[in-house]
Parts: structure tokens; C-alpha cells; sequence
């Protein structure tokens, strides 16, 4: 699980803030008996993406649908947020 | 993503630009060029202006929505097989596929196709490349 740990506003879109993830803590649930090699293996992995996550600039937010174009927003029809979202 | 806002005039809008990249055939620029099978283009991404204001400025900057507007403009390699070999010269090799060029446009429509079911209507600009 990651979680988002810090964030900064970069604005208003309609009343809706946008934000920038600034850090993110990853949660693992990892499994008993790993080697030594495993392990540090596994820190580097989880260190790489908690990088990617920091250093990236991906954004957020909870009220308005960065994902989709206003045109598309438009056009779409209604179903749950999670149907509408747009993972491009 | 950038968000501000703006004066033309006296009249305060929100401006905002926002950049979606395309999760298909991502890759660094030398390494991902072109098309694919799937008629997706190589780091493909969508960038919308959007302006939004209301009808009387009454100050603050929490525009409501009362107007807003939007223009997509979008941005992919060259909808064709092509690749450049990296080397150590300024310009790396260029290679193209050995198909004809009736399967290239076949892929080309493809694409176009798929743009237009996705974006409406669009222009096309095009860079001028020499070899």
C-alpha cells in the first residue's frame, strides 16, 4: 500500500484543489524467511519506486477529474468515478 | 500541470495547462519511436488549455465555472516503423521497416482513425525531418 505523505496545492480548478505528491511512505507486507540477498533486493525495489513516486510530479485530485479532457468529461456518460477515470 | 491566474483587461480567468502522457509504448526517446501494432505512437501525450471564469469578477480566485473553455492538443512519433540505432555519431542511424507502403498506410489510418473516435475532429502538424 502507498500512502501520500506530503503534499503541495498547485491550484483551483472549479473550486477543486489540485495537488503535486510530494513524498509517499510504502507499506509491505513482505514475507517471513527472505534470504539476506532477498532483502536487499526488496529495499531497492522499494526505494526505486518511492523515488519514482517523489521525483516524477504526479498529481491529484479529489474533486475534479484531471484525467479526462473537459471535452470528454462532457460527453461522458454518467457512471461511478471509478468508470470514468481515465488511467492514460 | 500548471495552474494560474490570469488577467486580460481587467478580467481575471483561471489558466490552466495540463499534460497527460499516454501509458502506451512509453519510453525514453531514443529507445521508443513510432508505431505499434495496436496503432499506439511512441510517447504519446495529451496537453489541454483550459480557461475558466465567471460573469462578474467579484475578486477572490475560486472561479466557479460559469464559463469554461478547453483546447486539446496532442503530441506522438511519427505514426510509422521506424527506429534509430544509437551510436556515437551526432546523428544515430535512422531504419524503417521493409513493408510497402500500402501496409504503412494501413497502419497510418489506423491511427488517424483511432484519433479521431478519441479527440473529434483535428488538424495534423507535421515536422520537417532531413536525413
Amino acid at each position: 500500500m502507498i500512502v501520500i505523505t506530503d503534499r503541495e496545492v498547485v491550484g483551483n480548478i472549479k473550486n477543486a484543489e489540485v495537488c503535486r505528491i510530494k513524498s509517499v511512505s510504502i507499506e509491505t507486507i513482505t514475507q517471513q524467511n527472505m534470504t539476506r540477498q532477498q532483502q536487499k533486493t526488496e529495499q531497492l525495489f522499494l526505494q526505486r519506486l518511492k523515488d519514482h513516486f517523489e521525483s516524477n510530479n504526479l498529481y491529484y485530485s479529489y474533486d475534479y477529474d484531471i484525467t479526462q479532457s473537459l471535452q470528454r468529461q462532457i460527453n461522458a456518460p454518467a457512471a461511478p468515478r471509478w468508470k470514468k477515470v481515465n488511467f492514460y | 500541470m500548471s495552474i494560474i491566474t490570469a488577467h486580460i483587461r481587467g478580467q481575471s480567468f483561471a489558466f490552466a495547462l495540463i499534460s497527460r502522457r499516454n501509458r502506451h509504448r512509453a519510453g525514453t526517446r531514443y529507445f521508443s519511436r513510432g508505431i505499434d501494432k495496436d496503432g499506439n505512437v511512441s510517447n504519446f501525450v495529451e496537453t489541454e488549455q483550459l480557461i475558466v471564469y465567471d460573469e462578474h469578477t467579484a475578486g477572490g480566485y475560486q472561479f466557479m465555472g460559469q464559463h469554461q473553455l478547453s483546447f486539446v492538443q496532442t503530441r506522438g512519433s511519427i505514426p510509422i516503423f521506424w527506429a534509430q540505432v544509437i551510436n556515437m555519431r551526432y546523428t544515430p542511424r535512422l531504419w524503417m521497416d521493409d513493408g510497402d507502403n500500402s501496409v504503412r498506410l494501413l497502419y497510418l489510418d489506423y491511427h488517424n482513425s483511432m484519433q479521431m473516435t478519441k479527440f473529434g475532429i483535428f488538424s495534423v502538424n507535421g515536422n520537417e525531418v532531413s536525413f
